[in-house]
């Protein structure tokens, strides 16, 4: 191609292709990356080289279209398409490429087309002139053709020809040929970005619905993507149980890149109860053998969330996503790794334990990228257990000792953090840090003082050993502010048990100009400050001079408050200022004699704030987890996909029954799901059925449609009213009106476990109400017979050692729309009763005590 | 996942060929990601990085860098997965991916570009499918293109008709040794790394079946494991050729090929293992006159099994001068360029030991960073005939409904992974 580029004017003609094997492999682009150099030539007629290449193509392109020479054209457009590549503006030879358009040439064709595609927006004028041809090409007999023209038909991006790509668009999706299906599918999603109104009324959703049922598995993947895509900011497509059970069916069939995208909704699907949930992960689990980690890791996505729920069967999960995980981090490339270890490291976070005794496949090697490094001490610090602490501690301290300092200040910190959480390893890990506070390399050091500020508060037996080597180590700590600061805290802190503290301060003080660390002069003073108040005599002149000049200094402005603040504080009342300085060491420091630092207790408070990490684990799976924040931080609005509120992992049904079996109780018989009007309109798209705007598929509506698809006799006809049956039962049952309820209650309709369970979750707690019973009841069935008198329905009930619980509801006598949900624990050994009650009545805070006056009545209970 | 753009730049960051699927990022954004590559230490670099919003995922490969852009919270290790295969297509269709071979064929990196993505969703990317439509002869003017048949077959891997005059497969058992000695001489980790590789040269739409010695399969058959022991695979994954419930339900390993080169499995085994060559050093260095290595290798395996091309890399600090080396076979070298003697034995048989010295002078005006050099030996090798795993190949049969007979040729090798032994 070299040959092309550096000719001069007149010189072209068609370059003989550069030697090469192959017909039209042969001929690159130029060694530069740039536009070839322009000749330095003096003459004015080569000042615009890059034009005048470009003018040059335009009389060669307008020349083979009238020569009719295949192959000088072919050379031609692949030249025109070669300066494209280098970043030359080729857009003015718009014309002349549209004449080349008609060619039988297929590879002609593919490069055209890739020049539409890169200028049509350049010429939206002019590529409507293409557009015909491209119609024409999208029913050509090739279905390669067919596919190819269709593909950048969709990929101008001109709003200006939208009209002309919906009925290609349409007949491709009927098209005898998968390959012209699938993208005829990629385009909808493309039109839809440009014109979403179009799809819309197209009912091109509801075609792609159906389309799911195609024979083709990469046509099912690419409709499962649009739709999804085109959801986002509803959450996503929305999925009925029989779409979720067709994609499991056909899970073979798909392609790695397909499997993922099944993977990512089978995630957010619900199943209908346990056995369900169980089959789906028999059926998932041999995907974890692919080689694929983006498929590895979707599965393992999909085995947590779908366990949920189930506290029993997430030990099962880590432990079997723990092996292929391992795999992915032994043999893979070092970006897959530093990816995968990300994953890792979210896991271990999450449930302690799963990979701790495989710490030793994280040990730093010496080849690794410097990002794996890291990651792996991260990991480290999180796996040593009490039998492994010392063994990954000696390793830390091998790499704290190594040559690349910021490893080795990563390691120093994974030792603090290890002997703060494995108490076994503590002393070990004190002895490698005490070793660091003394090593050549400044920036161990520091760290090493840092962590051994914080092992202090949690550890202060360990006061002894540290403070006799402080003074030292402040005299080393030179330009490693961080540390410097540490060290000070340190002398402040515990300064009543240093003798010689004061005359460590004093030398700082007295170097206070030289000082150009904010943080170190703040340290200095508020230790010069405890200090003072530990040992007055001594330190009274030299707080003195520090105040002075830390008031006068005019290079921070917090440094200057807080001198003033010190200083205010002390002149107006001494006892006072010890209080907010000292903190609860107040009383020690008053006390003069040492009374022991109190040892910290439990987590430090910002490794108690696990919010973090819970919205990042949300999004397993995704660049969230390998920056370690979540995706708001890192997209713009308009690329996020709107997360709904989590559909319940389980169906409400399952879900209370669950609460119930840990109570030990039993649910009640399990009467008919009442189905939310939303269930018509999800079936209709999966019958293809004409339906329904793409807006609605809101997740929430997809569970309730999942829930409900899973119970055997799905309501489709309409009779939302529960079973008739039912209601008259009830009216039997319900027998004495208004008699025990007060005239606050009436019978209604039965009600089924899953609107109970999404109504209680929905309400607010109205009134909670204590009561005592005179008597404690002989059993559930008792009290229910007296609900039931006083027209409160039970929902579910149990009796266990210790407590009776019950859930009832009921229905308003004043207005029938109104429910009320009644929650009652009843301790036996107390008899104490407590009384929840929620209502949907608009007054709710009467209408609810009103209830609980019935409630405690038909308990007996004062 | 969701690329908006895909990227192919030199080891500068300079785009040598790109690729706007969506068009929702401008193409300048390139920029952005060679000020990065450029202007950070590439001990600061991160595989995945993101500016202002704009998401930057790329690999190396040789003295290219392939990347792809996205604003999206899009899936990553997907991302990656797509970068690499797509290095694999290239190697298929170009032999070896270098900033020469994407110049040369740029019109095949368009098409092929085109083809494994669109709208930034992967698409087929099996190099075999790709080659019968987006072939490197491309004057298609008179063949009438043929659509990609296995895209609506069955099995998108392999297409129908194929025809080979001999029916053969040949199938390679490798393994490799990864290996942390700590300076000690405690083995800290050792794992194995194995992947059964295979050529298909059949004919047809043949049903293979492997057998192995998989204790689990033994334990479940209630056979014996016979003279040979079984090996108890850890972690398997297979191409996705294999059919994965099959081999959930009875451990049967039953595939369709597809043709030519592809890795049918891969596993991993964290057992203990011995090292198989151990390497001891003493090192006493004089400073500011010499530095003095003595270096013993010994093999811990059978001696009827030999190891091919061993290579000790043995670091040494960056200015030594005047290498003398003394050795009792092989050949030793000093690597000015990568700090390091390499003891080089053609053939080390099972159960000997080597001794090898070296002798270094050092300037009086020593380097002040001891620590750089302190990296640890590592360890090259081939053995042949050999795994360190047990596993065996029991059987391969190869069942084409038109009968024909096909040879299978195994072999064994096992080779040093990432083997490192930590310096005292």
């Amino acid at each position: 191609m070299a040959d092309y580029i550096r000719s001069k004017n007149g010189t072209v003609g068609v370059a003989s292709p550069s030697p090469s094997i192959t017909g039209f492999g042969g001929g690159g682009i130029g060694n530069g990356t740039t536009p070839p150099p322009p000749a330095p030539v003096a003459n004015s007629y080569f000042t615009d080289q890059k034009k005048g290449e470009v003018n040059e193509l335009k009389q060669l392109l307008r020349s083979v279209a009238v020569e009719r020479d295949a192959k000088k054209r072919r050379d031609v457009i692949k030249k025109v398409i070669a300066y494209m590549t280098l970043g030359v503006d080729v857009s003015r030879l718009f014309t002349e490429m549209i004449m080349a358009i008609e060619t039988r040439d297929l590879v002609v064709k593919k490069m055209v087309y890739l020049y539409l595609c890169t200028y049509a927006h350049t010429n939206p004028d002019l590529a409507i002139m293409c557009v015909n041809t491209l119609q024409r090409d999208c029913g050509n007999e090739d279905p390669m053709v067919r596919g190819l023209a269709l593909r950048s038909l969709c990929s101008l991006r001109l709003p200006s020809i939208v009209e002309y790509i919906s009925e290609p668009l349409r007949r491709s999706l009927t098209d005898a040929n998968a390959y012209v299906r699938k993208t005829g599918v990629m385009g909808i999603l493309k039109l839809h970005h440009l014109a979403p109104a179009v799809v819309r009324e197209g009912n091109m959703v509801d075609t792609l619905y159906a389309m799911l049922h195609d024979v083709d598995a990469q046509v099912v993947t690419n409709c499962l993507l649009a739709l999804d895509e085109m959801a986002a900011a509803q959450g996503g497509m929305s999925l009925s149980r029989d779409t979720v059970l067709l994609l499991l069916g056909r899970l073979d069939g798909f392609s790695e890149w397909g499997l993922c995208k099944v993977l990512a909704l089978v995630r957010r699907y619900a199943p209908a109860d346990e056995d369900e949930l169980f089959s789906m992960m028999n059926l998932l689990d041999p995907v974890l053998r692919t080689s694929n980690s983006g498929v590895v890791l979707a599965v393992i996505d999909c085995f947590l969330h779908l366990t949920r729920d189930l506290p029993d069967l997430q030990p099962q999960v880590y432990e079997r996503a723990r092996a292929p995980l391992l795999t992915l981090t032994a043999g893979a490339a070092p970006e897959t790794v530093h990816c995968v270890l990300a994953h890792v490291l979210i896991l271990a976070q999450r449930r302690a334990g799963v990979f701790d005794s495989e710490y030793r496949l994280f040990y730093a090697r010496h080849n690794d990228h410097a990002h794996v490094r890291r990651a792996k001490v991260e990991l480290l610090a999180l796996l040593a257990g009490p039998a492994s602490a010392a063994e990954v501690l000696a390793e830390l301290a091998e790499y704290a000792g190594g040559a690349d300092a910021d490893m080795a200040r990563r390691s120093v910190r994974a030792i603090g953090e290890i002997c703060h959480r494995v108490p076994e390893g503590a002393s070990l890990g004190m002895g490698h840090l005490l070793e660091f506070l003394e090593v050549d390399a400044g920036y161990v050091r520091a760290e090493a003082a840092l962590a051994v500020q914080d092992l202090l508060r949690r550890y202060p037996a360990w006061r002894d050993q540290v403070l006799p080597s402080l003074r030292r180590c402040l005299k080393r700590a030179g330009d490693e502010p961080a540390g410097k600061a540490a060290l000070i805290w340190m002398v402040g802190e515990y300064g009543a048990e240093i003798p010689e503290a004061p005359y460590m301060l004093e030398p700082l003080i007295d170097a206070y100009e030289e000082e150009t660390n904010v943080e170190v002069k703040l340290q200095l003073l508020t230790a010069a400050m405890k200090l003072f108040f530990a040992r007055p005599p001594e330190v009274q002149s030299m707080l003195g001079r520090l105040l002075a000049a830390a008031v006068e200094d005019v290079s921070s402005q917090d440094l200057h408050d807080r001198a003033l603040l010190y200083y205010r504080l002390l002149r107006a009342d001494a006892d006072a200022a010890r209080a907010v300085i000292c903190g609860e060491h107040a009383a020690a420091a008053a006390g003069a004699a040492a009374a022991p630092p109190a040892a910290l207790d439990g987590p430090f408070a910002e490794e108690r704030d696990t919010s973090l990490r819970d919205a990042i684990f949300a999004e397993f799976n995704t660049l969230a987890v390998a920056y370690g924040e979540p995706s708001d931080a890192f997209t713009a609005p308009p690329y996020r996909v709107a997360r709904a509120a989590p559909p319940p992992w389980m169906p409400p049904e399952a879900r209370l029954a669950r609460e119930l079996a840990d109570l030990g109780l039993a649910p009640p018989p399990s009467p008919q799901p009442q189905l939310q009007p939303q269930l018509h309109q999800q079936q209709s798209h999966d019958s293809g059925g004409a339906g329904s705007p793409g807006a609605a598929h809101a997740p929430a509506a997809a569970a309730a449609a999942a829930a409900a698809a899973a119970a055997p006799s799905v309501d489709l006809l309409g009779m939302d009213d529960g079973d008739p049956g039912a209601q008259a039962a009830n009216g039997g049952g319900g027998g004495g009106e208004g008699e025990g309820g007060g005239g606050v209650l009436r019978p209604g309709p039965a009600m089924g476990a899953p609107q109970f369970q999404a109504l209680w979750g929905e309400l607010a707690e109205a009134a909670v109400v204590q009561g005592v019973v005179l008597r404690a009841p002989a059993g559930t069935g008792e009290v229910e017979g007296r609900m039931s008198a006083a027209c409160l329905r039970t929902m579910a009930s149990g009796d266990k050692p210790e407590t009776m619980r019950f859930f009832f509801y009921g229905y308003g006598s004043d207005n029938p729309s109104e429910v009320h949900l009644v929650q009652c624990t009843l301790l036996k050994s107390s008899c104490a009763l407590d009384v929840v009650i929620k209502t949907t009545a608009a007054d709710a805070a009467p209408a609810a005590h009103a209830v609980a006056a019935v409630v405690k009545h038909a308990f007996g209970a004062t | 996942m969701v690329a908006s753009a895909v990227f192919i730049l030199d080891a500068k960051g300079k785009i040598i060929i790109s690729r706007n699927f969506r068009g929702d990022v401008p193409m300048s954004i390139s920029e952005r990601f060679s000020l990065y590559i450029q202007e950070r230490e590439e001990t600061d670099q991160q595989p995945v990085f993101t500016e202002e919003g704009y998401t930057f995922v790329y690999i190396r490969y040789n003295n290219l860098l392939l990347m792809s852009v996205t604003k999206r919270n899009s899936n990553v290790a997907l991302m990656l997965v797509y970068l690499y295969k797509l290095t694999d297509v290239f190697r298929d269709y170009f032999g070896e991916l270098e900033e020469e071979s994407i110049r040369d064929n740029f019109v095949i990196i368009y098409e092929l570009l085109d083809e494994t993505m669109d709208f930034g969703y992967p698409q087929t990317m099996e190099s075999k499918i790709l080659r019968e439509y987006i072939t490197q002869e491309g004057n298609r003017l008179e063949v009438a293109p043929r659509p990609p048949v296995a895209l609506t077959n069955a099995v998108s891997w392999r297409s129908e008709g194929i025809k080979h005059r001999k029916n053969e497969i040949f199938l390679d058992v490798v393994e490799k040794l990864n290996l942390l000695v700590s300076s000690n001489g405690t083995v800290l980790h050792s794992e194995i790394l194995g992947a059964v590789k295979m050529k298909s040269f059949l004919s047809g739409m043949p049903e293979l079946k492997l057998g192995l010695n998989d204790k689990l399969l033994f334990e479940s058959t209630g056979r014996t494991s016979g003279k040979g022991k079984a090996v108890e695979l850890e972690d398997i994954k297979f191409h996705q050729c294999v059919r994965l419930a099959r081999f959930e339900n009875d451990r049967t390993i039953s595939f369709i090929p597809p043709d030519g080169e592809f890795d049918l499995m891969t596993y991993r085994l964290a057992t203990h293992v011995k090292p198989l060559i151990w390497v001891e050093t003493v090192v006493e260095p004089h400073s500011h006159s010499r530095i003095e290595y003595m270096v013993k290798a010994k093999s811990q395996f059978k001696s009827r099994s030999v190891a091919n091309n061993v290579e000790i890399v043995i670091p040494v600090p960056g200015d030594v001068d005047s290498p003398a080396f003394k050795a009792s076979v092989g050949s030793v070298a000093y690597h000015p360029e990568r700090n390091a003697a390499v003891w080089s034995i053609k053939q080390f048989h099972g159960s000997r030991e080597y001794l090898m010295r070296a002798h270094f002078g050092l300037p009086s005006i020593a380097a002040d960073d001891q620590a750089e050099w302190r990296a640890p030996i590592q360890v090259r090798f081939e053995i042949p005939y050999f795994t360190v795993s047990g596993i065996q190949v029991r059987y391969l049969k190869i069942i084409e409904k038109s009968g024909y007979q096909a040879l299978p040729w195994v072999r064994y090798i096992t080779q040093n992974g990432d083997y490192q032994l930590r310096m005292v």
